[in-house]
């Protein structure tokens, strides 16, 4: 009898032993399973941030943390799940740390990584501009007084130009008629972003005066009657002492163009005498020159025109 | 001996628990014994998340085994621990030649 006690006694504990064994894993719980899911996630994350290389400490106990609460949860005597949750507890905390340590060192990785920002894109400078240029001329050369010479004028590079003397703005090549009343310079600018460029011509303005001296017939020789018109021609030569001066004989156009051209240079010729004769002018300073009936001034057709036309003309410059 | 079975029994049960302490035992031996060559190969430098890893299955495996009394866990976390460490050792370039 009693072996049977004991051999029952025995098949008991063999059975609790098999018991404890074979019994059945405790199932987690959904907050559980949420819980897990989360830590999971974090290791995830910090696994593609590469954690094993900028947390390997972390991330061994993560791991290491995560499989013990994973055990913890199914162990068939942890019940209630208060005991389960403190291992969630610390796995979520290793999780928290591995990321936390993960995170910073990714993020730097990633800038070292990154390709260095695109250097900016130089424009070249546009060539410098060449410089401007700019050509005036007159023509004529020079004009007497109240008579009128052409300004023409061109650029080169230029993208404004501008005449002085009250022409003002101009374009970059052009003609303009003007009439000075005393020698003028007349400067022109051309300007671009690269600076100016400046030219300039002067215009002489010569005076001038007509005498209308009453030679007689074929002949060159002054009379005493002309020589109150001659005194006109001392005051003249004694204003511009330091000019040269020319003599221009005119005559109508009566009788052959050579013959009244040869006249004309004689008669100039005298007055031009007179003048150097008179002490008031240097013969050096002072040349004749015959027009013939080359240069009227009024109309050869009436004997009041023709008398208009048969004169002398003393001009400074000798031209 | 008037109940030899008896005494059988409890030999065998004795021997049969005892039988899987030590083999947890053994097992925390072997991890920690593969953890020190790993470290003397320089594991903690060389691969230092493997080396981490064993030291923390291997805390696992301790704490099931001491303070649990769960050696089936135990055996668990010290086969990680184990497999870390060899990795760790192969990583330090240590082990058998």
């Amino acid at each position: 009898m009693r072996n049977r006690r004991l051999f029952l006694g025995m098949t008991v504990l063999l059975a609790m032993l098999l018991a404890s064994g074979c019994a059945r894993n405790r199932q987690m719980t959904q907050s559980e399973k949420d819980q897990l899911g989360t830590i999971e996630a974090k290791i995830a994350k910090a696994e593609k941030m590469d954690a094993k290389e900028c947390a390997p400490v972390e991330y061994a106990y993560a791991l290491a943390e995560r499989d013990n609460a994973i055990h913890e949860s199914t162990e068939p005597w942890n019940d209630p799940p208060k005991y389960v949750a403190k291992h969630f507890a610390s796995a979520n905390k290793a999780a928290d740390d591995l990321l936390n340590k993960t995170t910073p060192c990714w993020e730097a990785k990633q800038v070292k990584a990154a390709p260095p920002p695109p250097k900016p894109v130089v424009v070249p400078p546009p060539p410098p501009m060449a410089a401007p240029a700019a050509t005036i001329l007159a023509d004529p050369k020079y004009v007497y007084e109240g008579k009128c010479t052409t300004l023409t004028w061109s650029t080169q590079n230029a993208t404004s130009a501008e005449i002085d003397q009250g022409i003002g703005s101009v374009g970059m090549s052009g003609t303009k008629e003007v009439c000075p009343k005393e020698t003028m310079k007349y400067t022109i600018t051309a300007t671009n972003p690269g600076g100016p460029a400046k030219a300039a011509v002067e215009v002489p303005v010569y005076h001038r005066t007509t005498l209308y001296i009453q030679f007689a017939f074929d002949s060159e020789k002054i009379r005493k009657a002309d020589e109150k018109e001659l005194q006109t021609a001392i005051d003249f030569v004694k204003k511009y002492p330091e000019t040269k001066i020319v003599v221009l004989g005119h005559t109508d156009s009566t009788g052959p163009d050579e013959y009244n051209k040869k006249l004309s240079q004689r008669r100039a010729d005298a007055v031009k005498k007179y003048l150097v004769d008179s002490g008031h002018v240097k013969a050096d300073m002072i040349t004749a020159e015959g027009r013939g009936e080359a240069e009227p001034i009024a109309d050869n057709k009436t004997k009041e025109g023709r008398a208009k036309n048969r004169r002398v003309e003393i001009a400074e410059h000798g031209k | 001996m008037k109940r030899p079975w008896l005494a059988l029994c409890v030999i065998v049960l004795i021997v049969g628990l005892s039988a899987a302490g030590c083999s947890t035992a053994n097992r925390i031996q072997a991890a920690r014994s593969t953890m020190d060559q790993a470290r003397a190969a320089g594991a903690v430098y060389k691969a230092p998340f493997e080396y981490k890893a064993a030291e923390a299955y291997l805390a696992q495996a301790v704490n099931q085994a001491e303070n649990e009394g769960d050696n089936p866990a135990a055996d668990a976390f010290a086969k990680e621990a184990q497999a870390y460490a060899s990795k760790a050792l192969e990583m330090s370039g240590g082990g058998a030649k």
